[in-house]
């Protein structure tokens, strides 16, 4: 797989693989949808990556490495049922490979699902820029926090993405 | 400060290790000891920030949790939330105040410990920290909701007791409050205890206690914090009387860690937890919960029969996305709604039974807790009810975990026994809480089944205490605090009043 498509971005735990899988399931945990000729971005973009490389960073070491098995996992499962690996399959693909995991026998596996969901939840929602499309108005109180970069991760808007990620790297 | 290598001797006459609601209440008391030249040390794992560290902001709140929030059971089906800072998990809780009722008391068969004796504790805690009844206009609509809908049922509604002074009604009270209203350990007693001449040491986790001495680590702390008067590394106490007050979690960690000889084999089981749903309904009207005082009214009819509370609730979006069943564009719509949800706190009482456990894993306290049958059934009938309340609330869709469907429509009413129910619980799938976790130390007379006697006294080791939640024999039934806080005064009254 070639790497002209990664972006430039400096995480400790989303290694380019991890950050393709990631983006892929974020993208259909959280799709960008459209309502009423306003568009509502979805949670595959970098800003909410971020927030979740910055959550794991702080994880205990086998934990870690537990999630980065799963993930590999949940990629590569894919070859089994649709031929490709999870961030190659389409939409639909995709939310059938969701399902399975959602609703798998074991409970390890429906726990590892549950775990990259509410990472996705957490890179997206705690983000202000998310807050007006739900009605949120945010905290009363601006007060800063003592680690700038934390704050920043929040707040920063979103950017476009360098290229489409996925399918061809 | 430079991390040190050899290792600090604190030597002190009373050591406490957790400053929550039972550390900080034993601190409180046992204050007056400074005045007779005793030395008095609190330690706690968690960094010491004042409510000026508050920022109303999720992913800044998780630096006050254990493991920033990702505790799970062993079977990692349920979360435990619990504080870990300076005022423990009371810093990061609503403050509902609640009476045990008296039937546990007497199921705990405690020696000298009776109803009429808690009560008057009670009383007079609730005293010293403001706990009231909200006037009126501290109801919010998500509130007068519940109320309403509640009331139309024909069930009753009870006034939450609250312990805040001068709360500005801010709403974010399980991300610390920001102006200091809230009455917990943090704004109370711990400024208490450091004004009679009581020691904090934040950051400093005890790994074990044995022969009057307790071995622990000082961290570096936080930017932020109020740091401990010494520099990082290695620490050993001494002290007269060490008393344990880190949690069911803390608390049974240290004694596992610590093998003393004739532990009880009750130590670290007949763990409960208060499983937990937040619920949400879609109402047409704006509630935007997530402003005013989060509760003020819970509902009894289901808590003899079925074991469970309804309490009010309210989340930010994080948190409530999480307990929201699902994924995709649906989860998504739901969740643009979230200015019309209304929320239910569903708190089930579980049965103390000894295979519910702290164990540890490589020296880290887990608990392996598998939910009971009866539990799924209790909190499975509770999602109907709260649908119920929902509906008779003017809400037009509901948001269950145990439903066959993601979003149950006000049609769907009469069919609620059908759509909801055990066969829809799956674990791991759907969100299941905890703060409120109890045992792991029990009281008692019987060493074979308790840990500590009937003054949280460890079985066997005069100089050892337990003052936390880690003391009770089963579930409260009710939100905990009060309770844990009136044992760690009768407990520490009683270290008082032995005192040689
Ligand atoms: C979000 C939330 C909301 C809640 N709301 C309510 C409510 O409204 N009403 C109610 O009654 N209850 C509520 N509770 C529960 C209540 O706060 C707890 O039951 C109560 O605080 C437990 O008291 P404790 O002293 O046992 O432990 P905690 O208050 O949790 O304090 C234990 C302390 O020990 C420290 N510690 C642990 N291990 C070590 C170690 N090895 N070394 C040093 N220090 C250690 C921890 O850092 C912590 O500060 C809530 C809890 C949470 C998390
Ligand atoms: S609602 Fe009141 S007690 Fe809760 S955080 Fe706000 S000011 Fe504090």
């Amino acid at each position: 797989m070639g790497n002209q498509n990664k972006p430039n971005t400096a995480f400790k735990f989303l290694s380019p693989f991890r950050l393709r899988v990631f983006m892929a399931l974020a993208g259909r945990i959280i799709p960008e949808d459209r309502e009423g000729g306003k568009v509502y971005p979805g949670a595959d973009n970098l800003e909410s990556m971020a927030i979740i490389d910055r959550a794991l960073s702080t994880k205990p070491k086998d934990m870690v490495l537990l999630l980065k098995l799963f993930l590999m996992f949940f990629e590569l499962s894919g070859l089994l049922f649709a031929l490709r690996p999870f961030s190659w399959m389409s939409a639909e693909q995709k939310d059938k490979h969701i399902r399975r995991f959602e609703l798998a026998p074991l409970a390890k596996v429906r726990q590892g699902f549950w775990g990259l969901k509410t990472l996705v939840f957490l890179s997206y929602y705690s983000r202000d820029e998310i807050w007006p499309d739900i009605g949120y108005p945010g905290p009363r109180m601006k007060r800063p926090h003592p680690d700038p970069s934390l704050r920043a991760l929040q707040t920063a808007p979103f950017r476009p993405l360098p290229t489409p990620l996925g399918g061809e790297d | 400060m430079e991390t040190r290598k050899d290792k600090l001797k604190i030597d002190c006459d009373v050591l406490i290790i957790g400053s929550g609601a039972g550390g900080g209440t034993a601190a409180r008391v046992l204050a007056p000891l400074v005045q007779k030249g005793k030395r008095i040390v609190v330690a706690d794992v968690g960094p010491f920030y004042t409510h000026e560290h508050f920022t109303q902001r999720e992913l800044e709140g998780v630096d006050l949790l254990w493991d920033e929030g990702g505790v799970f059971t062993r079977d990692g089906a349920i979360n435990i939330i619990m504080g870990r800072m300076v005022g423990g998990s009371t810093g990061i809780y609503t403050g509902v105040t609640f009476t045990v009722p008296p039937e546990v008391i007497q199921e705990w068969a405690i020696p000298g410990l009776t109803y009429g004796e808690l009560e008057k504790r009670f009383a007079r805690i609730k005293e010293a920290i403001n706990a009231h009844v909200l006037p009126d206009n501290f109801v919010n609509t998500n509130n007068r909701l519940f109320r309403n809908g509640v009331e139309k049922l024909g069930w009753p509604c009870g006034s939450i007791v609250i312990n805040v002074k001068n709360c500005q009604q801010q709403g974010f009270c399980n991300l610390g409050c920001t102006v200091g209203a809230k009455q917990g350990t943090l704004e109370v007693e711990i400024p208490q205890a450091i004004k009679a001449g009581v020691e904090i040491i934040p950051n400093c986790q005890i790994e074990a206690v044995g022969g009057n001495k307790a071995w622990g680590n000082l961290n570096p702390a936080p930017p932020d914090s109020i740091p401990a008067k010494h520099a990082p590394g290695p620490v050993e106490f001494s002290a007269k009387v060490i008393i344990l007050a880190g949690n069911t979690f803390g608390t049974s960690g240290i004694l596992l860690r610590s093998q003393l000889p004739g532990m009880s084999p009750a130590l670290g089981g007949y763990v409960t937890i208060h499983p937990s749903h937040t619920v949400f309904g879609i109402h047409p009207e704006v509630v935007e919960g997530f402003r005013g005082f989060p509760k003020t009214y819970y509902c009894t009819k289901f808590t003899e029969s079925h074991h469970y509370y309804l309490e009010t609730c309210f989340y930010y979006p994080f948190v409530a996305a999480k307990y929201i069943e699902g994924w995709g564009v649906e989860h998504k719509k739901i969740m643009r709604d979230y200015r019309k949800f209304m929320a239910i706190l569903i708190l089930n009482h579980d049965r103390a039974i000894s295979t519910n456990r702290i164990v540890l894993q490589k020296g880290v306290p887990v608990l392996d807790y598998r939910i009971q049958k009866e539990s799924i059934e209790s909190l499975c009938h509770a999602q109907r009810s709260a649908a119920r309340v929902f509906f008779a609330a003017g809400c037009d869709r509901a948001l269950l975990p145990a439903s066959a469907k993601v979003v149950l429509n006000r049609k769907d009413e009469p069919r609620l026994e059908e759509l909801i129910g055990p066969r829809h619980f799956i674990l791991n799938k759907i969100s299941i809480a905890s703060a409120h976790p109890q045992g792991g130390c029990r009281m008692g007379k019987d060493p074979a089944t308790s840990v500590t006697n009937e003054w949280g006294q460890v079985h066997g080791y005069p100089w050892l205490y337990v003052c936390d939640s880690s003391l009770l024999p089963s579930s409260t039934h009710v939100n905990p605090y009060l309770t844990i806080m009136a044992l760690a005064e009768r407990n520490s009254e009683h270290i008082l009043e032995t005192w040689k």
